[in-house]
């Protein structure tokens, strides 16, 4: 545990502003995401959004379709839904493009539907056979996962070539169906484009589906690396699954690229006041089998190497936060950290950690007297945080040094917020925002890690992109 | 002889229904190891939280696994051999919750919390039957968890 005293100060506490020494912020390849634009982007939204009239499934880079119809009151208002399957009207976001090479836009999601939750959810659009399909940016999973519906609806029938599967997510929502090849590509300033491409199709109707017939979002879009974690992975055999090769067979045709990505997040935080002071920059990697580790400059490099790690992008983080309670020191404040590996997970929309690094990272000795709501909690100790709470995260280097953080502000209790960042409990049981923590079976003694850090709530208007890079495999937030 | 062959039947039927009366979690050490063969002991730090095993090796609680089908089971004990957490860690899928609920499976959960493709908490029967159900993981890495707060240590 890394501790760090400081003279007490009686200004409201960024650990990324006070504690500098941990950033490396002079590294900015790319423009930022400045207040005006998002305003900017926000007014364009709703423009696409008020003309958009609640459609059923046509799907371009500014996406003002996917049902959306006029209203943009929020999640907490209903009208508007068209192809979304019901629930709210989907607020999305885009950012801006800025011509890199290869350079993907992603856009953000808020919505909720009958069976899944998007909070400012990261999506790409891909075009299969030459059809767009709104596809999760997922670090959490491996391999194309698309809806048959979506890919009916676009006229698209998939001839099988391989077995079938059937799986589920953690939250138990399902998916099954079989392996096809198609052609892949993204919309990348270069245009990027695959053929051939193993992909898991979906065709799981139930009511637990992952990816609901009528969702917004019509699959996903994994970015791990393991074949034997991927979409299509049978239950009963340890052969590899659909879209594993995804990666080996994508990749070489990115313009001659011989490596994944590198995604680039530049927050926009204090949004409704808010969120995060956020600053620092977040980078990590996966080894890959045609990793070249040449890192360029301004781009750093995570190595994994056991398989497990290899699957997703698992990533020793440091949490830390500050001490500035006068109880426990009345002239002092101090900077707890600790380490713990951690998955960089895209495709979440919480930071989940057991109650050892969440006291690190808060500074709060008995973290499970925060437990604010006792519904939410049970043996384990699980509970949900609410907002305000100091927070960074730091990646090692590769020279070993965390000279990598992203610091934030934990999201008040969503009831304070005003629509689209209010989401209701009838359905959930849950708001938005919050960070999860539990004494938990999830990171037991030697095992690998289970807090997941996901791209949170807080991280409100974040804009990312991805980009085929010749730099090796990494993932960038700034 | 034909009440004694009826008495027989109605043993084994009410032996039947005790030995299903819970999942895993709520069986005797004894019904563990008539369900599933013997029963290998672990250290509780290798089945709880570090502050959790503390507390738990304290109370007299032991833990043990087993192996359920392709499924590799982590359970806890109390002192009164009553197994009040069960739990499978990184599988390619989730087990059937008949593995973890036992004659609670199929009934009707509450809905505790939920994040989006990643975790879920299901509230199992009520009161001191209750048991709350939580699964947490990506496509093929999977884990799932039962338990008791009633009969936790």
């Amino acid at each position: 545990m890394y501790l760090m005293k400081y003279e007490r100060a009686k200004t409201t506490l960024r650990p990324g502003l006070f504690f500098g020494r941990f950033f490396l912020s002079t590294r900015q390849p790319f423009p930022s995401f400045g207040r005006f634009t998002a305003l900017l982007l926000f007014l364009i939204v709703l423009t696409f959004a008020a003309c958009g009239g609640g459609g059923g499934g046509s799907n371009s880079i500014n996406n003002s379709s996917g049902g959306s119809g006029g209203n943009t009151g929020g999640l907490g208002n209903t009208g508007g839904s068209g192809g979304s399957g019901g629930g709210t009207t989907p607020q999305v976001i885009c950012n801006t493009p800025v011509s890199l090479p290869n350079e993907v836009p992603v856009c953000f999601v808020t919505a909720e539907e009958d069976n899944q939750l998007y909070i400012n959810t990261p999506y790409i659009t891909v075009y299969i056979n030459g059809k767009p399909f709104n596809l999760l940016l997922d670090t959490g999973a491996t391999g194309i996962l698309v809806n048959q519906s979506a890919l009916t609806a676009s006229g698209i029938t998939l001839t099988r070539t391989g077995g079938t599967f059937n799986g589920s997510f953690g939250d138990t929502s399902t998916f099954k169906g079989y392996v096809a090849s198609a052609q892949v590509q993204t919309l990348a300033v270069n245009g990027l484009t695959a053929d051939n491409v193993p992909i898991a199709v979906d065709t799981d109707t139930s009511k637990n589906s992952s990816f609901p017939p009528t969702g917004f979002l019509q699959g996903d879009f994994g970015m791990g690396l393991s074949p034997y974690y991927s979409f299509g992975q049978s239950n009963d055999s340890s052969q590899p699954g659909a879209g594993i090769t995804y990666t080996p067979s994508l990749v070489p045709y990115l313009a001659g690229y011989t490596n994944g990505f590198v995604m680039q997040f530049t927050p926009n935080l204090n949004q409704d006041g808010y969120s995060s002071s956020g600053s620092g920059m977040i980078v990590y990697g996966l080894n890959t089998s045609e990793q070249n580790n040449n890192v360029s400059s301004g781009y750093d490099f995570f190595p994994n190497d056991s398989a497990q790690q290899q699957a997703y992008p698992f990533i020793d983080a440091e949490f830390g936060g500050v001490i500035d309670d006068p109880n426990y020191d009345p002239n002092n404040y101090y900077y707890l950290s600790q380490n713990y590996l951690s998955l960089f997970d895209t495709g979440s929309t919480f930071i989940y950690m057991d109650d050892d690094a969440m006291e690190n990272a808060t500074g709060i000795a008995n973290i499970a007297s925060y437990e604010y709501d006792q519904n939410t909690t049970f043996g384990t100790g699980t509970a949900i945080v609410n907002g305000g709470l100091d927070m960074s995260m730091g990646l090692y280097n590769q020279s070993g040094n965390y000279d990598q953080r992203a610091s934030f502000i934990t999201s008040p209790d969503d009831k304070n917020l005003s629509a689209p960042y209010e989401f209701p409990d009838t359905i959930w049981n849950i708001q938005s925002g919050y960070l999860l923590f539990g004494n938990t079976i999830l990171d037991l003694g030697n095992m690998y890690g289970q807090e997941d850090m996901g791209l949170p709530y807080f991280f409100n208007n974040t804009s990312m992109y991805w980009q085929a890079s010749p730099w090796g495999v990494g993932i960038k937030i700034q | 002889m034909r009440k004694i062959a009826l008495a027989a039947v109605w043993f084994l039927i009410v032996q039947a229904a005790a030995y299903n009366a819970f999942g895993a979690v709520g069986k005797t050490y004894n019904q563990m190891v008539q369900k599933h063969g013997a029963l290998a002991q672990v250290p509780l730090g290798r089945v709880a939280g570090a502050k959790e095993a503390a507390r738990y090796r304290a109370r007299g609680a032991r833990g043990y696994s087993f192996n359920a089908g392709r499924f590799k089971v982590y359970a806890i004990f109390n002192s009164n051999n009553v197994c009040f957490r069960e739990f499978t860690l990184h599988n390619r899928t989730l087990p059937d919750e008949t593995l973890l609920l036992g004659r609670l499976a199929g009934t009707a959960p509450k809905v505790l919390w939920r994040v989006p493709r990643r975790a879920i908490a299901l509230q199992y029967g009520s009161g001191a039957d209750a048991v709350i159900l939580r699964t947490f993981g990506q496509p093929g890495d999977l884990s799932a968890e039962a338990n008791s707060k009633a009969l936790e240590p």
